[in-house]
């Protein structure tokens, strides 16, 4: 349902799949080009949208980016990196991150998206397999030999 | 409520596209192995799945140097296979990355044309946007404050070159090795680079730049220029003179390729075998020669026939197109018949009957080649193992044949030299066998009133659609092409053809465009189509010829590219504007001088209109004018039937599109002193305007400016620049470019390639000036 603020702003209310409901204003929701394309086809109009793959707490740290990201358009530059930087240091682990990067995949927030995918390249940049492989849980299937040769054929890399 | 609600929404495109497209790491899970994944405590106390959908994992992985990349290709063998498809780097050069940059030019978050693929070894990329825009960022090396045009020149060994339009419409070139993000800029000339490629000679990489001769309003102003990624400076032009000096190189794998000289700016992995620039001619020895011969490691291939002036460069590109060529030798000395000829050693695992009978069908300015399997080796006297030899005229355009199989050609050219057929005695006997008949306008049969024209939406092979009429409508009986997307379809009565029209089946309105009852008229348009010409005698193949044959028919509009470079003999394609509403389907005989042949006529199914007219715009091989003028009549001709045959239509004029693209490592063949004349006119010639605007029309029909890494072959575009530099013209007295014919898939050489050519061919002449 739309309620209007004093601000003659229309409030959207978004549920998390945890039931979780968030009313924020549209210009904020808009920044999501996945809920974007829902108001215009008119979803906003009967009800909360649901927003079935966000749980409440990845959503509440969407919401707070998209706040300050629409919020902030005359603002400085640097500020806003800075902001950005804080922000995903925030999230401090790698599995807030991974969520916090599905949810903006879904809900195609590209800004985002990149600053999230950045960090966690920046991450995993020095890792090795095996950290890799702890980090997302990703089983080993290679045979010891399999490994091996995987190994041998990209040997710079791993020195 | 809920539910209606999350319809629209499911339905939604967007949903859709951002949907996870694939749970790989699910599917490899569930595929390999049946034991739950082990998970971390740290992972068991968030109650989350971390299997990442594919599409979320490659944003990541696009954002990783290369160093990291390959080392998670041991992390699982999804991994693995993601990788191997998203980077696929068969033969990445093995450039250890520096990691203070993360950023490799992989793919950019914005759409802005830059590189989206990796670079591979020699001379491609993965896939490099033609005519973009460059992110400022993508240069680590070198500061760029705003968005540049930039130009794809080459690449080679991994590194990239090219040019950049500055926002001062300054040109600069840079080379860039993506892996290290290094970039250099080369200094500033204003002039373009059109070549890059690595000198084995000197182990330096060079750059090759030229101003553009067809964009230079006084063309004697164009320079030449060569830049050293040594020394990092501009080699004088002469410098070529230096390059001529060296001794040719052998490079072939067994040696470890030599390491570029500034290791710090290039470093390059001396396990890594360099291909080599150019596929180079053994300088083996004889005797290992005729030991691999006997061995059966080696086929020798004798052939005769080729232009004097073909190096055994020339040779090696040309029959590296039949099997793997390990050696070509070509003995200083002429053989009994004062021709040139050669041995063609390939690798023994090309079937030798169906190497020499390709050899022997290539067509080389208008002659065709002539190989046999070299009869007495090379043996210890040095005597030169010439197969046969029929006396017969000499010189470059007679043609001897020693093989039986082309006896008819021999007796033809030999007997009668080819100046006594003429066309004008062509006589098409009456009446030709026509297998079906030619309806003129008034005298349409009876049986065409219980007929329909079909006229379909797109070219299907006329059997299916057969099938596929005859069983929906039981009152057809018979479905007659007659040309082009064209079908009379035949019915029991004429008021069948009522009764089908009137309810047609769905399928018929899928199949067809226009599907209606015969009328008088249809019988009588004019239509363009190919036809298949079979039997026709090499010797009489000309435009002439054909026209005369297809007079039967109709009247001849155009040869396919493949009829007119004689690269297929057996059969001719000639499009045609006939009145026959039938299939073309006849014999002819045909009497050229004293003897008559068969000659087949058949219609091709392709649709005529469908055909693709870039390509007819090569020119020919030869660089006498009147091929030149004919190309250019051609591409003309070739526009105006595009524009529904208006022949007022001027032709399209689309040369300079893709200009910096043709530029890209042309081939140029440079070639130490001019022995032979026609050579010499070959020169003045291409430097005559006249043919210079034939030059521009085979220029600007890049087919596929896509392919930037591919090199245009048409190396006469680059000679006007060439020729006309004094500096030059001095040193090198002519430049050749080499026959179209074979440069058309094999030449992948940068132009500075071309100048080992060179050095190789000096070097063996050398003794010969001393004389």
């Amino acid at each position: 349902m739309s309620i209007t603020t004093e601000n003659n702003e229309k409030m959207i209310t978004l549920m998390s799949s945890d039931g979780e409901e968030f009313v924020v204003e549209e210009a904020v929701a808009a920044q999501s080009q996945t809920i974007k394309h829902l108001i215009e086809d008119g979803c906003s109009t009967e009800g909360s949208i649901p927003l079935p793959n966000v749980t409440g707490r990845v959503l509440s740290e969407v919401i707070q980016y998209c706040k300050k990201h629409s919020s902030s358009d005359d603002k400085e530059e640097k500020e806003l990196e800075a902001w950005d930087a804080e922000f995903v240091k925030a999230a401090d682990d790698h599995v807030a991150l991974t969520d916090l990067m599905m949810a903006a995949n879904f809900l195609d927030i590209k800004g985002l998206l990149d600053l999230v995918a950045q960090t966690l390249a920046n991450m995993i940049t020095g890792k090795s397999p095996e950290e890799v492989r702890r980090m997302w849980n990703i089983k080993n299937d290679f045979t010891p030999e399999e490994a091996e040769k995987v190994r041998k054929e990209n040997q710079w890399a791993f020195e | 409520m809920r539910v209606a609600m999350t319809q629209p929404w499911r339905r939604s495109k967007y949903n859709k596209a951002r949907a996870p497209k694939n749970r790989l790491l699910v599917d490899q899970a569930k595929s390999t192995n049946t034991e739950q994944p082990v998970i971390s405590t740290n992972m068991a106390a968030s109650n989350h799945s971390y299997l990442l959908p594919t599409d979320i994992l490659e944003e990541i992985l696009d954002l990783l140097p290369a160093k990291s990349i390959e080392r998670f290709r041991s992390v699982s063998k999804s991994l693995l296979s993601l990788l191997a498809i998203k980077f696929n780097v068969p033969k990445l050069l093995y450039y250890p990355c520096i990691t203070n940059s993360s950023k490799y030019g992989m793919k950019s978050s914005d759409d802005k044309g830059l590189f989206t693929g990796v670079v591979l070894s020699d001379y491609s990329v993965g896939e490099v946007k033609n005519q973009g825009y460059m992110a400022p960022e993508l240069f680590s090396g070198v500061v760029l404050s705003d968005q540049r045009v930039y130009f794809f020149v080459g690449s080679c060994n991994g590194l990239v070159c090219f040019d950049v339009i500055n926002h001062c419409r300054k040109l600069e070139t840079f080379v860039w090795n993506p892996f290290t993000c290094i970039c250099r800029r080369l200094p500033h000339r204003n002039i373009y680079a059109c070549g890059f490629g690595f000198d084995s000679a000197s182990n330096d990489y060079k750059v090759f730049a030229a101003t553009d001769p067809l964009l230079d309003p006084r063309p004697g102003d164009c320079k030449v220029e060569i830049f050293s990624l040594k020394t990092g400076g501009l080699l004088p032009v002469h410098s070529k003179i230096n390059l001529q000096i060296h001794p040719p190189v052998t490079s072939t794998s067994t040696t470890s390729p030599p390491l570029p000289p500034s290791t710090q700016t290039y470093p390059i992995n001396p396990n890594q075998n360099l291909t080599p620039t150019l596929p180079y001619f053994s300088k083996w020895s004889r005797k290992t020669v005729l030991n691999a011969i006997d061995n059966n490691l080696l086929i020798s291939i004798y052939v005769t026939n080729f232009p004097a002036r073909w190096v055994p460069m020339d040779l090696h590109l040309v029959m590296s197109r039949y099997g793997e060529v390990m050696d070509v030798y070509i003995p200083r000395k002429p053989n009994r018949d004062a021709k040139r000829y050669a041995f063609v050693r390939f690798k023994n695992n090309t079937p030798t009957q169906h190497l020499t009978q390709r050899i022997n069908s290539l067509h080389v300015d208008g002659i065709p080649l002539e190989a046999s399997v070299a009869k007495n080796r090379r043996i210890s006297t040095g005597k030169p193992a010439a197969p046969t030899n029929v006396p017969g005229a000499n010189g470059p355009g007679a043609t001897r044949v020693t093989n039986p199989n082309h006896k008819s050609f021999a007796e033809a050219v030999s007997g009668n030299s080819a100046g006594n057929i003429s066309l004008r005695q062509t006589t098409l006997p009456t009446p030709p066998t026509l297998n079906k008949i030619f309806f003129p306008k008034n005298s349409s049969p009876a049986w065409l009133e219980t007929c329909a024209l079909g006229v379909l939406k797109k070219p299907i092979p006329f059997k299916s659609l057969s099938t596929i009429i005859l069983t929906n409508v039981e009152t057809i009986v018979k479905v007659l092409p007659i040309g082009g997307v064209s079908f009379l379809i035949r019915f029991n009565s004429s008021e069948d053809i009522h009764n089908a029209t009137s309810n047609m089946p769905s399928s018929f309105k899928e199949l067809f465009n226009v599907f209606r009852p015969w009328t008088e008229g249809d019988a009588a348009f004019n239509r363009l189509c190919w036809v298949h010409i079979k039997g026709s005698p090499p010797y009489a193949w000309s435009r002439d010829f054909f026209q005369a044959v297809t007079s039967r028919i109709g009247s001849m509009v155009d040869w396919s590219r493949e009829t007119m470079s004689i690269d297929c003999m057996d059969v001719a394609e000639i499009l045609v504007l006939t009145n026959s509403s039938c299939f073309i389907n006849c014999a002819l005989t045909v009497s050229v001088g004293d003897k008559s042949f068969d000659i087949g006529v058949v219609e091709s199914q392709s649709d005529p209109l469908g055909w693709d007219w870039s390509s007819l715009q090569f020119p020919r091989p030869s660089s006498d004018e009147a091929s030149l003028a004919s190309t250019h009549a051609r591409a003309a001709h070739g526009s105006s039937l595009q524009q529904r045959m208006n022949p007022h239509s001027p032709p399209h004029n689309h040369q300079r599109r893709f200009l910096p693209n043709c530029l890209v490592s042309l081939p140029l063949w440079v070639q130490t002193p001019a022995t032979d004349q026609t050579s010499n006119q070959a020169q003045t010639h291409l430097t005559s305007p006249a043919s210079k605007q034939a030059q521009l029309l085979a220029i600007g029909l890049n087919p596929n400016p896509d392919h930037a890494h591919t090199p245009i072959s048409n190396p006469t575009s680059m000679l006007p620049s060439v020729t006309q530099n004094r500096e030059i013209s001095t040193t090198l007295s002519h430049v050749l470019p080499l026959n179209p014919l074979a440069t058309l898939d094999h030449i992948r050489c940068p132009l500075l390639s071309g100048m080992i050519i060179t050095a190789y061919q000096a070097h063996k002449r050398t003794p010969l000036f001393k004389n």
